[in-house]
């Protein structure tokens, strides 16, 4: 099982910005702060893949998941297609009213109908989608759960992503069966 | 290089300059600056073509001057009472220490509309009835929370609770997976089974 990192693009997004190069003063000035090791923040996801998530309190969710700020909830569903009103119907329910919903829809998407049902449910109950495949809407989940935003992950695993060898190497270096092949 | 051309062409320019500068401010009097000589031909031709007018300027008219003494401008400010009045229902805070860390990320609300439910308690129901769907059935969950009765079975159908399981002591990873029950039969593998025997309690 392989995994993408995530919050290697975090670090990727502090050391590339020009204005943070400017900004730098020689060793040992700078600092870097990886987001998703600040537990204050809020439950964010690390990592992905074809068999669920791996959030930051080192737990590996399995199968499609609901993610809050702080608690995480199974998704009782097989595929985006399954992503209805009544599928969502916990949300419609839900005081203090939720800001917005990012909805990792798995793989990214060409047929674009269950958009329909969507857009009812959003107009009706005013909440706000942000619909994005998962290798995109995970980063974005965290960015507004750091925030500290009232933002709930919809999350589909993907099937199909890409991955680095650096992933590659963590995996296996997690799961201690580097000299294997698999 | 163009302050230097310039200090070579005008040498004294700022020679005794503070002097020269108070002498102009001490004056009285402002001298006015030469006119040029096409506006002073045509002053000079206006002051004899209306020489009556001109010397009418120069004197002092009473009538307009007693105008301008009259008026008087007196501004006075009305007091308002700008306090606004404090509502005994929706009180103004007053502590201002910062809110502590939630639970859930936020303060749940103090007062929770008809048909709506916090994260807390929805997390407790469903986790409720996943224990016991029997005493904790949708029927009186909808009861006890005020939810409609459809709701709370598609709440209940699509969102589970995840169980924790915790691997054996050589890898660091820990898993939780969506709460299914124990055993099932997978209806692919179906027609391989024998036919089905009376007592079902040993196949499981």
């Amino acid at each position: 099982m392989l995994a993408r990192q995530i919050y290697r693009n975090v670090i990727r997004y502090f050391s590339r910005s020009p204005q943070y190069l400017k900004v730098y003063e020689g060793e040992g000035k700078t600092t870097l702060h990886i987001m998703n090791k600040d537990e204050e923040l809020g439950l964010m996801i690390n990592g992905y893949s074809q068999a669920g998530f791996r959030l930051n309190n080192n737990m590996t969710v399995l199968g499609p998941m609901i993610i809050f700020s702080r608690s995480v909830l199974a998704w009782n569903i097989d595929d985006i297609t399954d992503v209805t009103e009544d599928s969502l119907c916990l949300f419609k329910i839900l005081e203090p009213k939720i800001d917005i919903i990012v909805l990792g829809t798995g793989d990214k998407i060409d047929n674009h109908n269950f958009f329909k049902n969507l857009l009812v449910f959003s107009k009706k109950h005013r909440i706000s989608f942000e619909i994005l495949p998962t290798e995109a809407a995970c980063p974005t989940f965290n960015f507004l759960n750091a925030e500290g935003r009232n933002v709930v992950g919809a999350m589909i695993p993907p099937q199909t992503f890409t991955y680095t060898e650096d992933d590659e190497l963590t995996t296996k270096l997690r799961y201690q069966n580097l000299y294997e092949n698999n | 290089m163009g302050k230097v051309l310039s200090s070579i062409k005008h040498p004294f320019r700022n020679f005794n300059l503070e002097d020269r500068a108070h002498k102009i401010i001490g004056q009285s009097k402002p001298i006015p600056a030469p006119r040029h000589a096409k506006d002073e031909i045509d002053i000079q031709r206006l002051k004899e073509d209306y020489s009556e007018a001109f010397e009418e300027s120069l004197k002092k008219n009473e009538q307009l001057d007693k105008h301008l003494k009259d008026v008087y401008v007196v501004s006075n400010d009305r007091v308002h009472d700008w306090k606004i009045k404090e509502n005994p229902d929706r009180p103004l805070p007053k502590d201002r220490t910062q809110s502590g860390p939630f639970l859930f990320g936020h303060k749940d609300p103090d007062r929770v509309p008809i048909g709506k439910v916090i994260l807390k308690d929805a997390l407790t129901f469903i986790s409720q009835h996943q224990n016991d769907p029997k005493t904790h059935s949708p029927s009186k969950i909808a009861e006890d929370y005020k939810l409609s009765k459809e709701t709370v079975e598609n709440v209940l159908k699509y969102y589970r609770i995840f169980e924790i399981y915790l691997p054996d002591k050589k890898t660091n990873a820990k898993f939780a997976g969506p709460s299914i029950p124990e055993s099932y039969k997978l209806t692919s593998l179906e027609r391989f089974l024998p036919p089905p025997v009376k007592n079902k309690k040993d196949e499981s």
